[in-house]
């Protein structure tokens, strides 16, 4: 009976996680062009809603089934994401005004203290504390790169956006690695390892970084980078760079950061970031907010909400002041300061794995630090892009 | 949108003879992308309340803003006063993140871009003028020259046709639109041409003739003011002065204030010598010659008003500059004569630079950085 018909398919037919998650993408891109069109706000604050709701729809095995290479795919969408918001970075700018500098390493602090605090006051012991604090000086730069680049905005906001993003992502990472040095210590008392651990993420970062920036300017002179088949060297060098970032255990996030801060700065030339990469980027940016949508459960939406609420609140107020305190002194007018600081709101995905990766590493972390994290996540992954999208409407910097 | 019609020409003022005042159209590049972006509110409002000689105001769209200086008396004046407004900008701008570029036009932005300034004169010329007032984004050097009374004013505007070629030479910065080597040198004017009421003032020597003109041109409705005229050189009642308003912005200070320097000797060789007598007939070939040195430059070919005769630009203001020589010297810049003469000896002006810079550089944003570079005076 069953060899006649062997050629064809079982009833009724098996939908692979595959076929599921492309179905979330074509939806995702739907759901971005409806929601740019009706509610005139940036494709990329539908993904995640969508990834979240396609999670939800279909179960855990998602994600968990495609775990492997959508992990790659999602590394490769964020290097290029950060290389493109490193060579931004203009460090002539940062000379010229120191005030901007000052402002980023304020608002930076007052992020860490405003969550460092909050989580001692709501009963965090000490570790878990400070790495939450470290964590939320980071804001989100595939959110911030990615609306920027959408809103095709130009303007004082909108650059500050990019370079204080930069920055307080540099000083997140290098902040989580020296918590986890202290973590370390803590854990296995050993004070070499300790110390040993971030200055080799460190160095060899900045390493790495140069390596990836000659490179690319080494092919960018004679191979002019302007047209799409130059970028798929660009993609090639980029993989390259993971690949050995990988193989050394180096943070993905710094050494694009630093690969493209070198980029700009190694020499005096005008350097643009090459159009036709960002669309390449832009491709796997939709799946990077679909699975980051995703991971997030709807129960995390609630449990540690309200202790996840709170942290955003102060860390939000914090960032604020931050920037609107010295914003005369660093050139914008306060209505630009109130935009640039609530701008720099949402938190940081990227650091929010590593985050998870922690609570992996230290099970004692899994109960406190973690349900908190992926809360204020998950919450900030969804009202993040919006919030960005709304800033830099009223800041007039928006030109579609 | 008719209250603000001007229907009488306002008296013209008393201004000391000779005296100068320049004013220069800039652009505002982002130190991103090399383009142009519109952040003249951000650097007007951060120069708000600097010390400098002159002024700085916003221009039509978002990525300009035009600084002037205060009368001046010769071109050191004139020179001195530029650097000063140049460094506060300058500093103003490093803060900011962005650059400031002489030239005519910027060699790739696209005009579709521009943002009109938010003012209501300019969102009325947006709506007149539609696209055109968006292409109007290009950069212009004005240089304002004192006239004792004005129908010595309106007798200098006619004899300075004649030289109109030389300062367009002379400043000639823009090749390049919209990332295209155009083949002109001052492709800028172009673009002014297109407007209904550009080219050249009527031919009337009196200033109550002129009166009767202006008076006949707002009866039609067509003009409300004196700014509605857009020619190359218009009187300018309220300052006294004729205004010079042919010439790209050039790439430095230093040349804008040369060029400011040799209108200024030439309108003493004009009003002192009095060498020929303007007719209505020189502006037989005003059109051509214009074009020609638009198009061409130096090397560009002139006919001589009045007569057949054809001379290449180039030995046509050599020739000038030999003959104002002496008015230069009396008014301190002999100096600015000379730099400017080695210029047309070697045959370079701002349009020859910005396309060796592509040569050698083979990218416009360099073209672009080097360019922003050269105003701020890092670059000699």
């Amino acid at each position: 009976m069953e060899t006649s018909v062997f050629f064809l398919p079982d009833w009724p037919p098996v939908i692979s996680p595959l076929l599921w998650i492309a179905l979330a993408v074509v939806g995702a891109a739907l759901a971005g062009e409806w929601v740019r069109h009706h509610l005139g706000l940036p494709r990329i604050t539908a993904y995640p809603v969508v990834g979240m709701l396609a999670a939800a729809i279909a179960g855990d095995r998602l994600v968990a089934a495609h775990g492997e290479w959508l992990r790659t795919g999602l590394d490769v969408a964020l290097a290029i994401l950060l290389f493109e918001l490193g060579s931004r970075v203009d460090l002539r700018w940062l000379r010229h005004n120191r005030w901007l500098l000052v402002t980023s390493l304020l608002e930076s602090l007052a992020a860490f203290g405003a969550v460092f605090v909050v989580s001692r006051y709501l009963g965090l012991a000490m570790a878990p504390s400070v790495l939450l604090a470290a964590i939320g000086m980071a804001t989100s730069p595939a959110v911030v790169v990615r609306v920027v680049a959408e809103c095709n905005a130009q303007g004082q906001v909108s650059t500050r956006l990019l370079v204080l993003t930069a920055l307080n992502t540099i000083y997140a990472v290098v902040a989580i690695h020296l918590a986890t040095g202290v973590l370390h210590q803590r854990y296995s008392g050993d004070w070499v390892l300790a110390i040993a651990h971030p200055l080799y993420l460190l160095g060899a970062g900045l390493v790495v970084g140069k390596l990836l920036a000659l490179a690319v300017a080494g092919v960018h002179r004679w191979l002019a980078l302007r047209d799409e088949y130059a970028s798929i060297v660009l993609l090639g060098l980029v993989l390259m760079t993971i690949g050995a970032i990988e193989a050394l255990r180096l943070p993905v996030t710094l050494c694009m950061l630093f690969a493209g801060i070198v980029l700009r700065n190694g020499e005096r030339r005008a350097w643009v970031f090459p159009r036709h990469f960002g669309s390449v980027g832009s491709v796997l940016v939709v799946m990077l907010f679909l699975v980051v949508g995703m991971q997030i459960k709807v129960e995390h939406l609630v449990t540690g909400g309200g202790l996840a609420l709170l942290l955003i609140g102060a860390r939000s107020l914090a960032k604020l002041c931050g920037v609107l305190l010295l914003a005369r002194p660093a050139g914008i007018s306060w209505r630009q300061g109130l935009l640039l600081g609530l701008a720099l709101a949402p938190a940081a995905g990227p650091v929010m794995v590593a985050a998870a990766d922690l609570g992996r590493i230290y099970p004692e972390l899994q109960l406190t630090l973690v349900p908190v994290a992926m809360s204020a996540a998950a919450i900030m992954e969804l009202a993040g892009p919006v919030i960005v999208a709304l800033c830099l409407k009223w800041s007039g910097e928006r030109r579609e | 949108m008719s209250s603000d019609t001007e229907y009488e020409l306002q008296a013209f003022s008393q201004s000391a003879p000779l005296t100068l005042g320049v004013e220069l159209e800039l652009q505002i590049v982002s130190g991103q992308d090399y383009n142009l972006v519109g952040a003249a509110p951000d650097l007007l409002r951060e120069m708000a309340g600097r010390q400098h000689p002159g002024d700085v105001k916003p221009e039509i769209t978002d990525s300009m803003i035009e600084l002037s200086t205060d009368i001046c008396q010769d071109y050191q004046d004139a020179l001195t006063q530029l650097r000063s407004i140049r460094h506060q900008l300058v500093s103003q701008a490093d803060r900011l993140g962005i650059l400031l570029s002489g030239g005519g036009t910027h060699p790739f932005q696209h005009w579709g871009q521009q943002a009109i300034f938010d003012a209501p004169r300019f969102h009325h010329l947006s709506q007149l003028y539609g696209y055109l007032a968006k292409q109007f984004t290009i950069f212009g050097q004005h240089v304002h020259i004192g006239c004792p009374d004005p129908d010595q004013a309106l007798w200098l505007l006619h004899a300075f046709g004649r030289y109109i070629p030389h300062l367009i030479t002379l400043s000639a910065a823009s090749p390049f639109v919209q990332g295209i080597d155009t083949g002109f040198q001052s492709a800028r004017l172009n673009s002014v041409f297109a407007f209904p009421l550009s080219g050249r003032a009527p031919f009337v020597l009196t200033w109550d003739d002129f009166a009767a003109y202006y008076r006949k041109m707002v009866a039609t409705g067509v003009v409300k003011s004196m700014k509605d005229f857009y020619w190359d050189i218009r009187p300018k009642p309220e300052f006294g002065t004729i205004e010079l308003r042919v010439m790209d912005t050039p790439l430095s200070v230093e040349r804008a204030a040369q060029i400011a320097a040799y209108a200024q000797a030439l309108a003493r060789y004009l009003l002192q010598e009095k060498p020929f007598a303007p007719q209505e007939d020189d502006y037989l070939v005003y059109t051509y010659n214009r074009f020609q040195a638009c198009r061409f430059g130096y090397d560009g070919r002139l006919v001589v008003p009045g007569s057949a005769e054809q001379r290449v630009i180039r030995d046509d203001i050599l020739r000038t500059m030999a003959q104002i020589e002496l008015h230069a010297y009396d008014l301190g810049s002999t100096e600015a004569l000379n730099l400017l003469r080695t210029e047309v000896l070697q045959g370079r002006n701002g349009a020859s630079e910005v396309r060796d810079a592509w040569a050698r550089e083979g990218s416009l944003e360099e073209v672009v950085r080097q360019g922003c570079e050269r105003w701020a005076g890092r670059l000699s």
